[in-house]
Order: C-alpha cells, then structure tokens, then sequence
C-alpha cells in the first residue's frame, strides 16, 4: 500500500487497538500488525501524536516488578473512531470512482 | 547487540533531542525489549528487527519537526487572534491619548490666548492712566506667559495633526485588512 495511506490508517488502527481495553507497546504492534505491518520505531511517533491529539492518555503501571506504560483511549479518541464511520462512505465512493 | 549495548547507542544516538525526549524515547525501547523478551522472544532477532539506531533517529526526527509545524501553526493562529485583539486596544488607547493630548494643547492656546488679550487690555488701561511700574511687570509678564503657552500649545497642537494623521491611516489601513478578506470571500463565493 502507498505510505502516505498507510500512514494515515495506521494512527486510526492504532487508536481502534485501544477500544476495548488500554494497552502497551508490544501488544499494540502486535495487534495492529495482524492487520497492517508496523515497525517499532513508527509505533512510537503515532502514539506521541495521538497523546498530542489527547486521543489517548498514558499511565504506568508497574508488570513482573518493572514499570509499563499503558495507552488509554479518551472520550475525543472513542469520537474520532465514531466519525470513521462517514469517512468510510467517501472513502467508498473514491475508490468506486478509482476502480469504475 | 544486547538491550544495554542499543539503548546506550540509542541514548548517545538521541544527542541532540531534549533530556526528556531522549529518556522517552530510552524508556520505549527498554520496554518493548524486555516485552518481547518476556514474550520469548529472542533479545538479539529482536533488536536486529529494530533496524539501524540512525533510522529510528531520523523516523523520530521527521515526525518531531512535523509536530513541531502542527504546534507553531496553532501558536500562530492564537498570536494572530491575540495581536489583533491588541492592535484593536492599542488603537483605542491611541485615539484616547491623541484626544487627550490635543485637548491640552488646545486648551493651552486657548489659556495663552486669553491671557495675552486680558494682559494686553489691562495694560492699555494702565499705561494710559497712572501707572507703577509693578502693574506693567505684571501685565507684561501676563502677557509673556501668555504667549508661551499660546506657542507651547500651537506646538502641541500642530504635532498632534500630524503624528495623528500618519497613525490614523495605519488604523485606517488595519481596519481595511481586517474587512478586505470579508469582501474576498464574497467575492468567491460569487464566482
């Protein structure tokens, strides 16, 4: 896939990997990365401006006596995924105009 | 390369971000190895799979100067709204203080004038009667002060026109900008 997309959807996978529970680092590629490849170092920029855009906050909190530091989804990041859902519907109609 | 042998490059590597980013940045790291560690993977892979301490530098680097954008484009916007509030007060205190400024001078003339005529008058009647010399140094001097001030305040009075005329274009200038992307966006919306 073209990088600038890929960009712009990984910040939303990242955020949606965060809806159900919060979650750290590792979990986070991992999770995203079943369905889009992330490397470690891009994870790190898109979790900084995801804090930036106080769609998530962070805590830490301590794991097998060493500190971990866990992503939580706020109320603005929830909302941001909720408008997805019209970006989907244009979204559609690029790509049916692209492929038609 | 072990977890301490990265870190310390990585840490050596981050010379030019700030103590606290570099300690960040140290701190993700340390905790993503040590998560995949416990996950069991291997220390080394991983690390390998890292890719090169310069690139996670420059990915870090090029995100940091695009946040850094998004950051001073906010700041902008709330400098420009600030100064415009500011230069809409300065404006106001202006307009105030040329009032002010000119009332004095004119009032300042006005003074000197009457003095000069009320000075002149009663000098005419004293001369043309008995006279001391202690009431002509009094009208006399009536008389200069009068004047003194009659120029002070003409002085005033004339510099105030002036400095008053070049800052009221600028205001004139300032509200022009502030109405002309009025009218563009009108005009767009004509087109």
């Amino acid at each position: 896939m073209d990088t600038q997309l890929k960009k712009g959807f990984l910040e939303l996978l990242v955020l949606a990997s965060l809806k159900t529970q919060a979650s750290y680092g590792y979990r986070i590629i991992q999770d995203v990365s079943s369905v889009m490849e992330i490397s470690e170092s891009t994870l790190y920029p898109i979790l900084k401006r995801l804090e930036l855009q106080n769609y998530v906050v962070t805590y830490t909190e301590e794991f097998n006596s060493r500190l971990r530091k866990y992503y939580q989804i706020t109320s603005s990041g929830i909302q941001r995924l909720k408008d997805c859902r019209e970006e989907f519907q244009e979204l559609i109609k690029i790509y049916d105009f692209i492929l038609n | 390369m072990n977890k301490y042998e990265f870190l310390y490059k990585l840490n050596q590597a981050l010379d030019q971000s700030s103590a606290k980013e570099r300690q960040e940045v140290v701190k993700y790291y340390d905790e993503l190895i040590q998560d995949a560690i416990d996950n069991g993977e291997s220390e080394t892979a991983f690390i390998d799979k890292l890719g090169s301490i310069d690139k996670i530098v420059r990915t870090l680097r090029t995100d940091r100067d695009f946040m850094t954008n998004v950051k001073e484009k906010k700041d902008y916007q709330l400098q420009a709204a600030f100064s415009v509030t500011v230069k809409i007060l300065g404006y106001l205190l202006l307009i105030g203080i040329i009032f002010v400024i000119g009332s004095l001078g004119f009032s300042l003339m006005a003074t000197g004038a009457g003095m000069v005529v009320y000075g002149g008058i009663e000098l005419y009647f004293t001369l043309n009667s008995i006279w001391v010399w202690n009431t002509v140094l009094v009208y006399g001097g009536t008389i200069a002060l009068g004047l003194g001030l009659l120029l002070v305040g003409i002085g005033i009075f004339q510099w105030i026109v002036k400095e008053s005329k070049n800052h009221l274009e600028k205001v004139m200038e300032f509200i022009a900008k502030i109405a002309q992307p009025k009218t563009k966006k009108e005009g767009e919306s004509n087109e």
